[in-house]
């Protein structure tokens, strides 16, 4: 249980985790060395909806991917691992263990090319290269692409990108499906698609706010979650329109105003929006919030009074499995995917 | 101003005048040579920042002639550019920020022929936008590049750039790229290390030491599109200058002081040897006169000043001879005229007598018998002649006085003398104050005085009537204390002329007159210490003011 934990800590996706090389280098070696049957992470993933496939209830396929990529394995339980059992599949068997697999997640340290990576093994141990990439890097995706030694696999969308704006009276209307789409079509270079609801950070019932005192914002910045590339291109892409031309009535009337020529974008810790949004800092954020219906409200960066979610983009990881490596992964309702090698390479 | 003061202030001004000239010029040139060669920096430096300005502008334009020959031969951008529902599209937004890095650009910005932007390197998210204005901007400057404020997500950065358009597909497509234009590509448009450049943006207030000025086309449609220029400022830090300067100055003033005070302390010294042996001979000098001859000059001195003093020496001595010279010429002059007119008197007074005394000659001779009768008959006239002369000889003995200068009352005196006056119709005015000092002198010679004044005033009334005032006063306070005489008389008074010889020996105006009365009157009174003054006006009377020290 000791390398499940590992394993979990190394895949805690967080977008703004973005821990140190070494503790990414020294959890996967944990996974390597230790001999942990199976490997756990809850990558924030999106849960599956759809019903099992006809032939193996325990399959399921997202309709959004590609059909041969996309196949997971639904286990019906999370707690399987911390009551000391074995982890089972949706039928109740047992997930087999053999060497744990080396797994490695597209938030490494800074200056870390997943490239690399899978051309040379992570870091300090050249020679393993990883059984499992997740990332959601284009440009890695495309790497990947072109090798035959990987098998990329679509995850379910698990994220959505909002804007986030201090004065909520501003935000006249939401933007339409096709300026949704035309977001993830043209502005983010990740895998995306228009947000889809349902959007339950919109309802305060559903996700009631935290009582935080607001304030109004007096500097003309718009944050986004620091090191997440799409929250980058999104802040990019609402401050180009609040200062062009170009119609897009979701903008809020605020990020007009205060766009003078001074708005600009400002890279802010997700732990620290909270305070950055409290202290009038900032006048908006792009920050992502889970879709995992368990999990959406409590992702939710900055959940206050006088504060509105513009609901943006959807956005999907890839996992790429390393061909002929006998690793196998599921998928948990509450997004945990679990690595296991079914046989040995 | 003294001469000693004069002398120094001179001494100081003609040991200040050559420094200050020297300083000034100093100064002059050594600000002159580093305005001149601060100036051929500058424009050394304009001159190269203007031809880095147009060689980058020329470059940058040479990359983007080169971008559009590789891109329109390359179908993915073709297909890209032309169908914007193509899966291309999103290269294309990528297409301008990894060219634009590849080519080692700060911006470069794809726009269709509307305007509309295609693809942006700088702000990968910025298309879409309408920025017709910046090849506009760009097209109407002269040499084809401007200076832009662009926008980026972090904010607006400056760059350089220029522009090509190319044809695809019959549509028209324009492309702006350039490098950047920030604080420090600014400054390292100077390459010499006293001069930097600076970006100054429309009335942006410049930074001081600006020493040049180079215009630039400014293109910012985000902030205020009327700001058509900027200025790359040229500054030096005339820190160093200034101060050089100021230390010149400080090292100038203080040497200019100190010579000042040197020459004046030098100058004093100076005039100080000089003037006293000046003083001294100006005290000798001043000390001379016709009666005091007697100063000698000569210090044993080799220099000018001895020279002066034995120059000083030997006029004195002529001036000793001239004047002895001149008091016998005088003497003798005076002896002449005095034994002409005694001779002429003792003539005219032995010349009667000489008449009875043939007279009774011949009536001795021819007819003794009447000796008797012709002398008792001419005796008066030889009684009157002997008169005369003995009246005359007292007039002359009257010329050699001898003083006793112990103090007499001079109150009596003057009474004695009103007194005396017995001439018909003249009316005699006295005037003397109760308590009159005694006068420091001889009674005989102050009566002397007063007497000779009173009968010519007697004599100045002509015969007719008319009034003599006699009055006395005492005058003045301690040692200076003195007794006015006042007598005046309502005659016919004298001319300018007559006046001037007044006291010259043997001048009068009366037919039997002397001409020795005033004379007389003032040789005493010189020998008694006193003076007289004359108040005179023809037919208007006189009035001789005479003072005598009071015992």
């Amino acid at each position: 249980m000791r390398g499940v934990r590992a394993g979990a800590r190394l895949c805690n996706h967080d977008p703004a985790d973005r821990g140190p090389r070494a503790a990414l280098l020294v959890a996967v070696a944990a996974i390597i060395v230790m001999g942990c049957a199976t490997t756990r992470t809850t990558p924030a993933t999106g849960f599956v909806t759809s019903s099992p496939a006809e032939s193996d209830a325990c399959l399921i396929a997202d309709s959004s991917a590609p059909p041969a990529d996309t196949v997971y394995a639904v286990v019906p339980t999370t707690d399987r691992s911390a009551s000391g059992a074995a982890p089972v599949d949706c039928s109740g068997r047992a997930i087999p263990v053999a060497m744990p697999p080396v797994v490695v997640f597209d938030n490494s340290p800074a200056g870390t090319d997943l490239r690399d990576v899978l051309d040379r093994g992570p870091g300090a141990y050249p020679g393993h290269r990883p059984d499992i990439v997740v990332t959601r890097d284009p440009d890695v995706l495309a790497y990947a692409a072109s090798r035959d030694d990987y098998r990329a696999v679509a995850l379910p969308w698990d994220r959505t990108y909002v804007l986030l704006v201090a004065d909520a009276d501003s935000v006249a209307t939401l933007p339409s499906p096709g300026e949704r789409d035309a977001l993830a079509r043209d502005a983010v270079r990740s895998d995306a698609r228009g947000a889809e609801p349902p959007f339950p950070w919109l309802d305060n019932t559903a996700c009631p706010p935290s009582a935080v005192a607001t304030a109004k914002s007096t500097q003309p910045a718009l944050a986004y979650d620091a090191g997440d590339p799409i929250a980058r291109q999104l802040a990019e892409r609402t401050l180009a329109l609040a200062g062009s031309d170009v119609r897009a009535d979701w903008i809020p009337t605020a990020l007009r105003r205060t766009y003078a020529p001074g708005l600009r974008i400002a890279a802010v810790p997700r732990d620290s929006l909270t305070d950055e949004f409290a202290t009038g800092r900032i006048a908006g954020a792009v920050t992502a919030y889970s879709r995992n219906e368990w999990m959406a409200c409590g992702t939710r960066a900055a959940t206050y009074h006088g504060y509105r979610g513009i609901p943006l983009i959807d956005s999907r990881a890839h996992v790429l499995v390393r061909r002929g490596s006998g690793v196998r992964f599921y998928i948990v309702r509450d997004g945990t995917l679990w690595f296991t090698r079914q046989r040995l390479p | 101003m003294t001469f000693r003061t004069r002398l120094a202030l001179w001494f100081g001004v003609i040991a200040l005048a050559p420094l200050l000239v020297f300083g000034y010029g100093v100064r002059r040139e050594m600000t002159s040579r580093l305005t001149d060669e601060a100036a051929r920096r500058v424009a050394a430096i304009t001159t190269s920042v203007n031809t880095e300005l147009a060689q980058a502008s020329s470059a940058d334009r040479d990359r983007l002639h080169s971008l559009v020959a590789a891109l329109v031969t390359d179908n993915r951008f073709r297909i890209a550019l032309l169908d914007q529902n193509s899966p291309e599209r999103r290269w294309l937004l990528d297409w301008a920020r990894n060219t634009m890095q590849l080519g080692g650009l700060a911006v470069l910005q794809l726009q269709d022929s509307a305007g509309r932007i295609l693809s942006s390197g700088q702000f990968r998210n910025d298309f879409d936008r309408d920025d017709a204005a910046l090849p506009a901007a760009i097209a109407a400057t002269p040499a084809g590049w401007l200076v832009i404020a662009v926008r980026t997500p972090n904010g607006p950065i400056r760059a350089l750039v220029t522009t090509d358009s190319f044809s695809l597909g019959e549509r028209r497509f324009t492309l702006v790229g350039g490098r950047g234009f920030d604080s420090t590509a600014v400054a390292q448009l100077s390459r010499d290390p006293q001069i930097t450049t600076a970006l100054v943006v429309g009335h942006q207030p410049a930074p001081p030491d600006v020493v040049a000025a180079i215009t630039v086309p400014y293109f910012d449609d985000q902030a205020q599109p009327d700001i058509s220029s900027a200025r790359v400022l040229l500054l030096e830090d005339l820190g160093a200058a200034r101060a050089l300067q100021q230390s010149v100055n400080r090292w100038l003033l203080v040497t200019l002081g100190s010579t000042l005070f040197a020459a004046i302390l030098v100058g004093m010294l100076l005039a100080s040897r000089v003037s006293r042996p000046l003083a001294d001979l100006a005290g000798k000098t001043a000390a001379l006169d016709l009666d005091r001859l007697d100063q000698r000059f000569t210090t044993g001195r080799d220099d000018e000043i001895g020279t002066l003093e034995r120059l000083l020496d030997a006029m004195t001595a002529r001036l000793r001879a001239g004047a002895g010279r001149l008091r016998e010429t005088e003497r003798l002059a005076a002896t002449g005229d005095l034994a002409r007119q005694i001779n002429h008197d003792i003539k005219n007074g032995l010349a009667p007598i000489r008449n009875v005394l043939r007279h009774l000659g011949q009536t001795a001779e021819r007819d003794p018998d009447r000796l008797a009768a012709i002398y008792m008959e001419r005796r008066g006239t030889l009684d009157s002649s002997v008169q005369y002369l003995d009246e005359l000889a007292r007039n002359y003995a009257r010329l050699s006085p001898s003083l006793d200068k112990s103090s007499c009352d001079a109150d009596a005196v003057l009474r004695e003398v009103a007194k005396g006056v017995t001439a018909e119709g003249v009316r005699v005015v006295t005037t003397i104050p109760d308590r009159l000092p005694k006068v420091k002198g001889d009674a005989v010679v102050l009566r002397r005085i007063l007497e000779n004044l009173v009968s010519n005033a007697v004599d100045a009334l002509g015969g007719t009537p008319g009034e003599v005032t006699l009055a006395a006063e005492a005058v003045g306070q301690d040692l200076d204390r003195r007794v006015r005489f006042t007598v005046a008389d309502t005659g016919r008074g004298m001319t300018r002329s007559q006046l001037d010889r007044a006291f010259d020996d043997f001048y009068t105006t009366k037919p039997t007159g002397t001409g020795l009365g005033l004379s007389v009157v003032r040789r005493l009174l010189t020998d008694l210490g006193g003076s007289i003054r004359v108040e005179t006006a023809p037919a208007e009377g006189s009035t001789f003011l005479i003072e005598i020290p009071a015992a």
